[in-house]
């Protein structure tokens, strides 16, 4: 795993910058009003958000000011057409890249985005991989390495070097790895399941039944997925953001983005 | 003999062709009634006509009728008041909101804007408060109906069986007695919030020079008109915010103008709208006849700009503002509607 990715704590952790030069306001009537850095632990609080990358052609804007929180157990849907920063705000929060100006508070455990394989070590084998990463988190490595072998069902491929594996073994192993930490948040980017239709609904149970108390950050264009598990959704348009309760009103506004 | 008479719906209007029912009773005898406020109807009661005289009346024909009667020279009769009293007797004989009442007497009135600077059309006002006398008088005249002093005492005496009017008695007086709906004139809007007044003065402003026989070249359409998307019952007061799905946010207001060629000028505000839109208006009056798009500022006072030609009055112009994309921010203002005559239809006459 990167080491960026795997830089989450248990207590509050701040990860930020200087406010922008010239934020523009946040959208009225949003839910998390953006202001002081300083969050409480149980919740993910992004504030202010900006995210700004030099191209040839100058500055390009991708984030602009977004602001919300995700508390333990809640479950929100982030939103948006293509290049409307989904993607730029999964590696912000995920701590993959640094943020232009604002603030993201981390109250909760928050995991890797789920199913991301690019952190492993490759030429180690998956066996030593999730010892490397159960010595990390602090995970007991006996109970983390039952834990991936009963859910990815790889058996003694576990042995073999990860770049020998498909990329559906990696995937099932990276599944499978995220699930072994006791997350309390899951940052999941459009992939809720991987391999055939059982090992789909296998997946599907361990993150949204027996994990139905984690909180989620969900970037999907799914809207059954969203109606079915989250309870917000932020919609992000030209980089700007705005947090709706009401679903229907939210997947109504992303539909004809 | 053909009497063709027109009238907004009003208590006057009531009055006066209830009057004239009953004079050409005594004086025609042989009458056909009949109401057809579209071509096609007219077409139909000519057909079934069994007397030798017709008395044609409409509140609010298309323009073909209109056309129809004054290519054929035909003398006419248009009764009328003030607008503002047409209005509130609307309100209150059909139970109608004041927005749909100042619409409806809009409609009535513009579909018959050409009579009124028409020579051969009699035009009789309210404020002219005219006696008994008078007023058949001039409609005997007008119509060259034969119509002997004894006809008018008996025309007064059905009217009334106790035989208390006289000749020279004001056809006010009756008309308030008679028609429970009707107010003393310039009284019509007087149960109407004090708030509401400016806001139809502005539509009635410009029917009083139309009745006058007069062009009006210029027309200013309040936001009040206008309605919200999705609130048909509301009245568009406040600003409209933008969050939302891509949607129709304002349409409306339904007026009328007189037959040409006319360029809407929608002033709005936009503020807040940091992650941007397209706007897309157009104007409908029957089948769609303009549409621009364009994208819609971050913040600032602009102006969208239409242009339409109107051939028949009696349809109403509907101009619609639409979100083209699903919005997260924003507000936008309707300030007003200003419209501007362009320049004459070059459509012609149906014959």
């Amino acid at each position: 795993m990167s080491g960026r990715l795997l830089a989450n704590l248990r207590r509050p952790q701040v990860i930020g910058a200087e406010p922008a030069p010239n934020p523009r306001p946040a959208p009225r009537n949003q839910l998390v009003a953006g202001e002081a850095a300083a969050g409480r632990a149980g919740e993910i609080r992004v504030t202010n958000l900006v995210k700004d990358y030099r191209t040839a052609i100058g500055t390009r804007r991708v984030l602009d000011g977004i602001s919300f929180d995700v508390g333990m157990g809640e479950k929100i849907a982030v939103l948006g057409r293509n290049g409307a920063g989904k993607s730029t705000l999964v590696k912000l929060i995920g701590g993959v890249e640094q943020p232009t100006a604002g603030t993201i508070t981390r109250g909760l455990a928050m995991s890797w985005p789920i199913a991301f394989s690019g952190g492993f070590e490759i030429t180690m084998s998956g066996l030593d991989n999730i010892r490397f990463i159960a010595r990390l988190y602090g995970v007991p490595v006996d109970d983390a390495v039952a834990s991936v072998d009963e859910f990815a069902e790889l058996g003694r491929q576990l042995l073999m070097p990860v770049m020998l594996y498909s990329s559906g073994m990696r995937a099932r192993l990276a599944f499978g790895l995220t699930l072994a930490v006791d997350f309390d948040c899951f940052l999941i980017d459009e992939v809720i399941a991987v391999g055939d239709q059982r090992f789909q609904r296998k997946c599907h149970d361990e993150l949204f039944v027996k994990r139905a108390h984690c909180a989620m950050i969900l970037v999907s264009h799914d809207s059954h997925t969203i109606r079915t598990y989250c309870n917000k959704a932020l919609v992000l348009k030209a980089g700007r953001g705005r947090v709706f309760e009401d679903l229907d009103l939210a997947l109504a506004i992303y539909n004809t983005l | 003999m053909l009497i063709t008479t027109f009238g907004p719906p009003s208590a006057f209007t009531q009055w006066s062709m209830y009057l004239m029912r009953i004079m050409t009773d005594v004086t025609l005898r042989d009458v056909d009634y009949f109401a057809a406020p579209t071509i096609e109807e007219l077409r139909n009661a000519w057909a079934s006509r069994t007397r030798q005289h017709v008395f044609y009346f409409s509140d609010c024909p298309e323009w073909a009728v209109v056309d129809v009667f004054q290519r054929a020279g035909a003398p006419a009769l248009v009764v009328c008041e003030d607008a503002a009293d047409i209005t509130g007797f609307i309100v209150r004989e059909r139970s109608m909101t004041w927005p749909w009442a100042v619409r409806l007497t809009d409609q009535c009135l513009t579909a018959i804007a050409d009579l009124f600077d028409d020579k051969r059309t009699l035009v009789i006002h309210r404020s002219q408060r005219l006696s008994f006398e008078t007023f058949f008088r001039a409609i005997a005249d007008h119509f060259s109906i034969p119509l002997t002093n004894s006809d008018l005492v008996e025309i007064l005496s059905r009217i009334d069986a106790d035989h208390s009017l006289d000749p020279s008695m004001s056809m006010e007086t009756p008309l308030l007695s008679k028609w429970p709906h009707a107010r003393r004139e310039g009284y019509g809007l007087a149960d109407l919030a004090t708030s509401r007044r400016p806001i139809i003065e502005a539509i009635h402003a410009p029917l009083r020079e139309i009745v006058r026989g007069r062009t009006v070249a210029r027309h200013l359409w309040p936001r009040e008109l206008f309605i919200p998307g999705g609130r048909p019952e509301e009245v568009l007061d406040k600003p409209i915010d933008l969050v939302g799905p891509a949607r129709c946010i304002v349409y409306g207001p339904y007026l009328h103008l007189p037959r040409g060629t006319w360029r809407a000028q929608m002033n709005f505000t936009v503020d807040g709208n940091v992650s941007g839109n397209q706007i897309e208006i157009d104007v409908f009056q029957n089948e769609q006849t303009d549409r621009n798009t364009f994208p819609l500022p971050t913040a600032g006072r602009f102006a969208a700009l239409a242009t339409f030609t109107v051939h028949d009055p009696r349809d109403a112009i509907q101009i619609r503002l639409m979100l083209k994309e699903g919005a997260i921010e924003g507000v936008l203002d309707i300030d007003d509607v200003v419209v501007e005559r362009a320049g004459e239809t070059g459509f012609t006459a149906v014959s």
